[in-house]
C-alpha cells in the first residue's frame, strides 16, 4: 500500500454510510473502503472480484471507528497474501470481533458523550455570545472525529492484529468513565447558566424552563419520543401562558 | 427586505447538504440544527434568528441516539425548515415575532416526526442501489463501486432538497392563515416557547449525562454556577 492509497481509504470512510441498508448495514461502504487496496494489490480482475466479494457480507460498526478495522484488515490481507497467515477464517473472526467492540465504544464515545457535550457547550456559548458557539461546536467535535478517521487507518494499517490493544475496551472504558463525569459536571453548570440566559428572563419563564426540563427528563426515562414530548410541552406551556396572561 | 427567490433556492440546496451530512456522508455536524439554522439565517439575512432556532432545536434532539438501525425523527432537516419558516415569516409579520417563532418551531417539531418516513424511503432507494453495487462486484466491475456509492450520497442530497422545498412550501402557505388570527394576548403567551424548548433541551442533556454515580458532580456543577451567577449579580 502506498501512502496515497491510505489517503483514499480515509476519504472512502467519509462515505461509508452512503449505501446503508437494514439488510447488510455498512457492508457495501466497507467494501468500497477496501477498493484502493484491491486495485493496488490484485492485478487481475478475478482476484479483485474474489477479495471484494468475500467482504460484502453483513458488516456493522460505528462509522467513525471503521477506519481502525479497514486499516488492520488491509494489513492482515497483505500478510496473508505474502505468508499465508492469518487464514481467511481468522481474518473474518477479527473483523467480527473488532466491529462489535468498536460499535459499542464508538456509540458511547461519540453519540453519548462527545456530541451532546460539544453541542451543549456550543449552544450555551451561542446563547450568551452569538455565532462563535457554532465554531466551538464544530471544532471541538471534529478533532476527535477526524482523529479516529485518520489515525484509525494509519495505526490500524501499522499494527494489524495488535490494533486490538490500541483500541481496547479497557482503555476506552477509562476514557468513557472520566468523560461522563466531566459531562455531568458541565450539564449541571449549563442548567443553571441556561436558566439565567437571555432566553429566560421572567420568573414565569424560569418556571416554564425548569418544569419542561423535569417533564422531558421523566418522559425520556419512560421511553417517550422527543417530538411527542416537545409538541405536548409547547401546547401545554402556551395554554398556561395564555391563561396567565 | 423580502427574501429573494435565489436565496431560497440556495437554502433548498443547503437542505440537500444537511441531508447528506446527517447520515450518508462526512457527518461533520454541519447538518446539526445549531449550524444549519444559522446558515439559513445567514442566507436569508438574519443570523440571530437562525441561531435562536438552532439553539432551541439542537438540544432536545440530542436524546435521540442513532445506534444500529433505530428509527429516529428527521430532526436536522425539520429544524432547518423551521428556521427558514421563521426567517421568511418574520419579515411579513414584524410585530408577531413570538407567534412566528412558536408556529415555526411547532411545525418544525411536527415535520421531524412525519419526516421519519423520508428516511425510510431513502433507505428503500439505498437498497435498490446497494443491490446493483453488489451485482457489479459479482460481475467483476469493481471500478463501478464508487459510482454507486456517490449515487447513494446524491440520493440523500436530492431527498434533502425535496424535503426542505416541500415542507417549506407547506408551512409558508399554511402559517399566514393562522398568524392573521393572532393578537397581542397570543403574542405574550407564545413568549414561553423559548424557555420551554430550552428547558426540554437541558432535560434531554441531563438524561444523557446524569446517572446514579454522576449525580454528585452534576450537583456540584450546578452549585458552582449558581455561585457564579450570584457573584455576577
Amino acid at each position: 500500500m502506498r501512502w496515497f492509497d491510505l489517503v483514499r481509504v480515509v476519504h472512502s470512510t467519509l462515505y461509508i454510510q452512503a449505501l446503508w441498508t437494514y439488510e447488510k448495514m455498512l457492508s457495501v461502504g466497507y467494501t468500497i473502503c477496501l477498493l484502493p487496496f484491491a486495485l493496488r494489490w490484485f492485478k487481475d480482475t478475478e482476484a479483485q472480484k474474489e477479495f471484494l466479494n468475500r467482504n460484502l457480507d453483513f458488516f456493522n460498526t460505528h462509522p467513525y471507528m471503521v477506519s481502525w478495522i479497514v486499516g488492520a484488515s488491509i494489513k492482515l490481507e497483505e500478510e496473508s497474501q505474502k505468508t499465508g497467515t492469518p487464514s481467511l477464517e481468522q481474518q473474518l473472526r477479527f473483523r467480527r470481533r473488532m466491529s462489535e467492540a468498536l460499535a459499542a465504544i464508538g456509540d458511547q464515545l461519540f453519540w453519548n458523550r462527545i456530541k451532546p457535550l460539544t453541542a451543549l457547550l456550543g449552544a450555551l456559548y451561542a446563547l450568551y455570545y452569538g455565532p462563535a458557539g457554532i465554531v466551538i461546536f464544530l471544532v471541538a467535535y471534529n478533532i476527535p472525529h477526524f482523529y479516529h478517521r485518520i489515525a484509525g487507518a494509519l495505526i490500524g494499517y501499522r499494527e494489524g492484529f495488535n490494533v486490538m490493544k490500541v483500541v481496547s475496551n479497557k482503555r476506552y472504558n477509562l476514557i468513557l468513565s472520566r468523560l461522563l463525569s466531566f459531562c455531568a459536571f458541565i450539564a449541571g453548570s449549563a442548567f443553571v447558566l441556561a436558566a439565567d440566559s437571555p432566553f429566560v428572563t421572567s420568573m414565569g419563564e424560569r418556571i416554564a424552563f425548569v418544569g419542561s426540563a423535569a417533564i422531558t427528563l421523566v418522559s425520556l426515562r419512560y421511553g417517550r419520543a422527543v417530538p411527542e414530548i416537545l409538541i405536548l410541552l409547547l401546547l401545554g406551556g402556551t395554554f398556561i401562558g395564555f391563561i396567565l396572561n | 427586505m423580502i427574501t429573494s427567490e435565489a436565496s431560497l433556492f440556495y437554502c433548498f440546496l443547503f437542505g440537500g447538504i444537511v441531508s447528506a451530512d446527517s447520515d450518508a456522508a462526512w457527518q461533520t455536524m454541519i447538518s446539526q440544527p445549531l449550524v444549519a439554522c444559522s446558515v439559513a439565517g445567514a442566507l436569508l439575512g438574519n443570523v440571530t434568528l437562525g441561531l435562536t432556532v438552532g439553539v432551541l432545536m439542537q438540544l432536545p434532539f440530542l436524546a435521540e441516539i442513532p445506534v444500529g438501525g433505530v428509527r429516529l425523527s428527521q430532526s436536522n432537516l425539520a429544524s432547518f425548515v423551521a428556521a427558514l419558516l421563521a426567517l421568511r415569516l418574520c419579515q411579513a409579520y414584524p410585530g408577531l415575532t413570538n407567534s412566528v417563532l412558536f408556529f415555526s418551531l411547532f411545525l418544525g417539531v411536527f415535520f421531524s416526526w412525519v419526516g421519519a418516513l423520508q428516511k425510510q424511503w431513502l433507505r428503500q432507494i439505498n437498497l435498490f442501489i446497494a443491490v446493483r453495487a453488489e451485482r457489479a462486484v459479482k460481475d467483476g466491475h469493481c471500478g463501478r463501486l464508487p459510482f454507486y456509492n456517490y449515487l447513494g450520497v446524491f440520493n440523500a442530497f436530492l431527498s434533502g432538497c425535496l424535503f426542505v422545498a416541500i415542507f417549506f412550501a407547506l408551512g409558508v402557505n399554511l402559517l399566514p392563515g393562522v398568524l392573521d388570527l393572532m393578537d397581542a394576548r397570543f403574542e405574550r403567551a407564545f413568549s414561553f416557547a423559548k424557555p420551554i424548548l430550552l428547558g426540554a433541551g437541558l432535560g434531554a442533556v441531563l438524561k444523557i449525562f446524569v446517572k446514579r454515580k454522576t449525580v454528585s458532580l452534576a450537583t456540584l456543577g450546578a452549585a458552582l454556577s449558581t455561585l457564579f451567577v450570584f457573584m455576577k449579580g
